[in-house]
């Protein structure tokens, strides 16, 4: 990029062309205070206060620096006195029809105008006239507060929400002085369309929209700041933890994440209120005679070692069973996984759900080498057409699902593929149903459709690929009247579905996890996974396959061997009387989605050796001899690795519970009771254990992730991680195109 | 002739309109200032020397203007008691503007003035583009004439950026608060620090465009400003503030 030299307050700046004079401005550490500009959005230049005076000769003018390109010999004054005028009677303008409250105001510590009128000396208006009232708090949502009285019109809330959330809920209405933030038709949230993902709030400067929870429990400058990560499915996104003393009071939006550049969903945001919940364990219990008791962690780790050691001398290690949760962070998976092979020796091991991601795992890893998504979430938006295998997709992964949006708003075509779509209706050019259960067949006769009309990428099938010409004949027979025959669908509809996909490139392919827990359908990881690569979709930006990984670590969960490979499902085992001690760590797959009710009525009917370790005293642990007390992932410190392949870092944010003990702590514990060795290990010795021990992992260290994030594979300490995968070639080769 | 002129200066049903009869018969733009080069004072003259050779009683005075003589539309001539201005007129047209209009109560269309664009009250004549400002006759408090038109952008501004959003709207309260006598001797200044900001800082160029108009009343009629401000008084004893 070319550069550009200008000057600013008689400093020589180098700039890079197409900067505004504002970018310019911070690239050589100049302050322009701004308020209505953000940088996770479009400039809207409305309020004026980034004005710097552009001095052209003799004379000069007031530009907004947030807007104004930067160029080549400009000469910027940024604090002459015309400027501090101007923005002093900005702020005065603004503070005169603005509740000065700032006694009471929730904002108060993080309110971006009450910095301003710090820095500039404002006291409080010298105008005054009429100002706004409106109702406090008129809508009925239990997350969002409005007090249009302290809006300063800067419009930041719009922006959000149809930029980056692409909801397009909030709308500016009337004009003038009687110009306000409104829904459509002034309906409240809930009548609009909201996703209540909160947006708007995380961009509020003052206290117009904030979150409704934390509304007279902290004051800003008290929390505490911690970059974590979000444990709620697999996006990944990062938020900053606000806590006070032992208390997560808020969840805000970071900004500078690459995951998921400061958006989050309902859930993220808002849903936290379990992590302060007074009745969470904190102390092992013990059953004795029907009741609980309170036991110390010495005392439950003796009972607990004497307990395997006796099942392991009694019924051999192989009755040993570990039920890990795709929730724990990747160091302890690993620690967990580890101790169950080497200490206890049991083969046994599983994680919730990984029969859900099961098929992916092995049919990606089998014939491309790696797993998760191909490319980045954000890569979707340098795609030209995107094909969503079911519109769960706001439902499983709302952030992936922005994404989708964004790129949809951004120029690029949508198809979906749901018997009943829910969501993208609006965004979707093309909307096929299919019967349920068929989509595999749709998309075969896509790749029938398009190998006989000789519309693939020949040159990539040949250069990458083997085995087209057994594809061919498998697929000589499914023409599209047969798919359609099949799925239901119209001639013309399919017709349009393949002009789509051999139309556009890069085409990417998303598909989220199915609803109810139900696995990936194989035949369809299949087809689509053909698709890709005979359209040479593959290893090139916009283009990739996204299958969407469940939970925040399944990934991490598959990768660091939380599963047993050969024979997955453990809960499976539960009926034939060959398991005799179960362990189930931070996961309750009773009272939680993972299991089937058939899996629970086993695990109670079953009446093995079971301990359990959890948040709370949930329903399988109520089944249990020993409860053990969990930490929430606001008070660990450790790595998850979300669909993309990111891995990231949670670092504790409320010093953890007394009472609670660390895996690698309670490990070492066990194996001493049961008079074996264990190295005692912290989070940073067990991921320089990882990045030591697995191939993939090896350049990952803490100092690295703190920086932001890395995308596995990334293979030694100056790989810079990897975006997109087989951007050169596949590493277990050619690639078979199968047909099953 | 001199009962002609009583007769035509009846009520004039058709327009709707009810005409004071104190009010002049005609007052000329720029009267009383030799230098404009569109030739206004020539046309007072002519108007005044029709008049006496017609021996019409006429009542002609200088309306209340603000003018540099860039208007372009001018010479203006305001019949005050129709409500109405003949624009561009010539010397030619005296004739018939004292014998037509006045006499016979017609409207010489032709020199009519029709400029729905600008605002919606029809005794003013305000030239965006030259911030020439004029009212029908001297009756009209230039206070409230400020008050009037800067309400009326207020209306018009989309509300986007700071300063004209809150800009017109202080601006106009404070021209309204010295119309009302509350206003503090520091107004003009406010006014001025209002001004300068909703030019130079705006997003686009309605808010500096609006104030102009403002700015030239002020420049022109500053003294009716300073009436209201330091002696709490009306000039024209239109704003009911004592």
């Amino acid at each position: 990029m070319s550069k550009i030299h200008l000057t600013i307050n008689g400093r020589a700046v180098e700039a890079d062309a197409g900067d505004t004079i504002l970018a310019a401005a911070r690239k050589a550490d100049i302050r322009i205070p701004t308020l209505c500009f953000h940088p996770a959005l479009p400039p809207e230049e409305s309020c004026r206060l980034c004005v710097v005076e552009m001095v052209r000769g003799r004379w000069s003018s007031l530009v907004a620096a947030c807007v104004y390109p930067a160029r080549e010999g400009m000469v910027i004054e940024t604090d002459t006195d015309q400027v501090i005028k101007a923005r002093k009677y900005i702020l005065e303008l603004i503070l005169s029809d603005h509740p000065l409250d700032c006694l009471t105001c929730n904002a108060a510590g993080s309110c971006e105008l009450m910095d301003l009128a710090y820095e500039y000396g404002i006291k409080e208006s010298s105008l005054s006239g009429q100002t706004h009232s409106y109702p406090v708090d008129p809508d009925p949502n239990p997350y969002i507060h409005w007090d249009l009285n302290k809006c300063i019109l800067c419009r930041r809330c719009i922006r959000a929400c149809s930029e980056m959330q692409c909801a397009h809920v909030l709308t500016k209405a009337d004009r003038g002085f009687n110009q306000r933030i409104s829904t459509a038709f002034g309906n409240i949230l809930g009548q609009s369309g909201c996703e209540l993902d909160g947006q708007c709030v995380a961009l509020c400067p003052v206290d117009a929209l904030s979150e409704k929870l934390p509304r007279g429990r902290g004051r800003n400058w008290e929390m505490s700041k911690t970059r974590s990560v979000c444990p709620l499915c697999g996006c990944g996104c990062v938020f900053d933890l606000n806590s006070q003393d032992r208390e997560l009071i808020k969840i805000t939006s970071n900004f500078s994440s690459p995951a998921n550049q400061g958006a989050l969903c309902r859930q993220g945001r808002f849903e936290y209120a379990y992590l302060n919940q007074p009745d969470r364990l904190k102390t092992p219990l013990l059953k004795q005679g029907g009741g609980w008791t309170e036991v110390s962690w010495e005392k439950a780790l003796e009972f607990l070692a004497d307990k395997t050691k006796t099942l392991i001398a009694q019924y051999g290690p192989e009755s040993l069973g570990l039920m890990l949760s795709p929730v724990l962070t990747n160091e302890e998976l690993y620690l967990w996984q580890k101790f169950a092979r080497t200490v206890w020796g049991t083969p046994h091991i599983d994680h919730a759900g990984s029969a859900i991601w099961a098929p992916v795992q092995e049919i990606l890893n089998q014939r491309l080498g790696f797993t998760g998504m191909t490319n980045s979430t954000d890569d979707l938006l340098n795609s030209s057409g995107i094909i969503l295998l079911g519109s769960q997709l706001m439902e499983t992964h709302p952030i992936v699902g922005i994404k989708v949006r964004q790129a949809v708003q951004k120029g690029a075509r949508l198809l979906v593929i749901d018997e009943v779509p829910r969501t993208f209706r609006r965004q979707a050019e093309l909307l096929l149903g299919p019967k349920p259960g068929t989509e595999a067949a749709l998309i075969q006769g896509l790749l029938g459709a398009l190998i006989q009309g000789q519309r693939y990428d020949a040159s990539f099938v040949d250069r990458q690929t083997t085995g087209i010409e057994r594809l061919k004949s498998a697929l000589a027979d499914r023409t599209l009247e047969s798919v359609a025959s099949e799925t239901g669908l119209t001639m013309r509809d399919l017709q349009e579905a393949v002009d789509f996909v051999a139309q556009h490139r890069p085409l990417s392919l998303v598909c989220p996890p199915p609803l109810g827990g139900t696995p990936f359908d194989r035949k369809l990881v299949q087809a689509a996974l053909n698709l890709q690569l005979i359209t040479g979709n593959l290893g090139i930006a916009g283009g990739g396959l996204a299958f969407l990984a469940p939970k925040a670590n399944t990934l991490g969960a598959w990768e660091l061997g939380a599963v047993n490979p050969g024979n997955p499902e453990l809960l499976a085992h539960l009926g034939t009387g060959k398991l005799k001690g179960l362990f189930l760590i931070a996961e309750d797959p009773a009272g939680r989605s993972h299991c089937s009710p058939d899996q629970a009525a086993a695990l109670k009917a079953s009446g093995i050796f079971l301990v359990v370790q959890d948040l709370f005293l949930s329903e399988a642990a109520e089944q249990a001899e020993l409860v053990l007390p969990a930490r929430p992932y606001s008070e660990k410190q450790g790595t998850f690795m979300n669909v993309e392949r990111r891995l990231q870092l949670l670092k504790p944010s409320i010093p953890s519970s007394p009472g609670t003990l660390w895996t690698g702590d309670l490990l070492h514990q066990l194996a001493a009771g049961m008079g074996l060795a264990w190295p005692q290990m912290n989070p940073d010795q067990t991921l320089e254990t990882i990045a030591r021990e697995i191939p993939g992992w090896t350049g990952i260290n803490r100092t690295r992730l703190e920086q932001g994030g890395l995308q596995w594979p990334c293979a030694n300490p100056d790989h810079p991680g990897t975006p997109i995968l087989y951007t050169e070639e596949f590493p277990a080769g050619l690639v078979r195109l199968e047909f099953t | 002739m001199a009962e002609l002129l009583t007769r035509t200066t009846k009520p004039q049903k058709p327009l709707g309109l009810v005409t004071p009869f104190e009010k002049p018969h005609l007052t000329v733009c720029g009267g009383h200032q030799p230098e404009l080069p569109c030739g206004s004072f020539a046309l007072y003259a002519g108007l005044k020397k029709e008049a006496e050779r017609l021996q019409f009683p006429l009542q002609l005075e200088t309306a209340k203007i603000g003018c540099r003589g860039t208007c372009g539309k001018g010479p203006f001539v305001s019949l005050p008691r129709l409500g109405l201005f003949y624009q561009q007129v010539q010397i030619g047209h005296i004739p018939y503007i004292l014998k037509e209009t006045l006499l016979q109560g017609k409207i010489l269309f032709p020199i009519l003035r029709l400029d729905h664009l600008q605002s919606v009250r029809s005794d003013l004549i305000w030239e965006k583009k030259s911030e020439c400002i004029m009212t029908l006759d001297s009756s009209y408090c230039m206070v409230q004439m400020a008050r009037y038109l800067i309400q009326f952008h207020a209306e018009e501004s989309c509300g986007k950026c700071v300063p004209c959003r809150l800009g017109i709207k202080r601006l106009g309260e404070v021209i309204e608060a010295i119309t009302q006598g509350r206003a503090g001797g520091s107004a003009l200044q406010e006014i001025e620090a209002l001004i300068t900001l909703m030019t130079q800082a705006a997003y686009c160029s309605f808010a500096g465009k609006a104030s102009k108009i403002i700015v030239a009343i002020i420049h022109y009629f500053r003294e009716e400003f300073e009436a209201h401000l330091r002696e709490k008084r009306c000039p024209a004893g239109v704003c009911g503030m004592m």
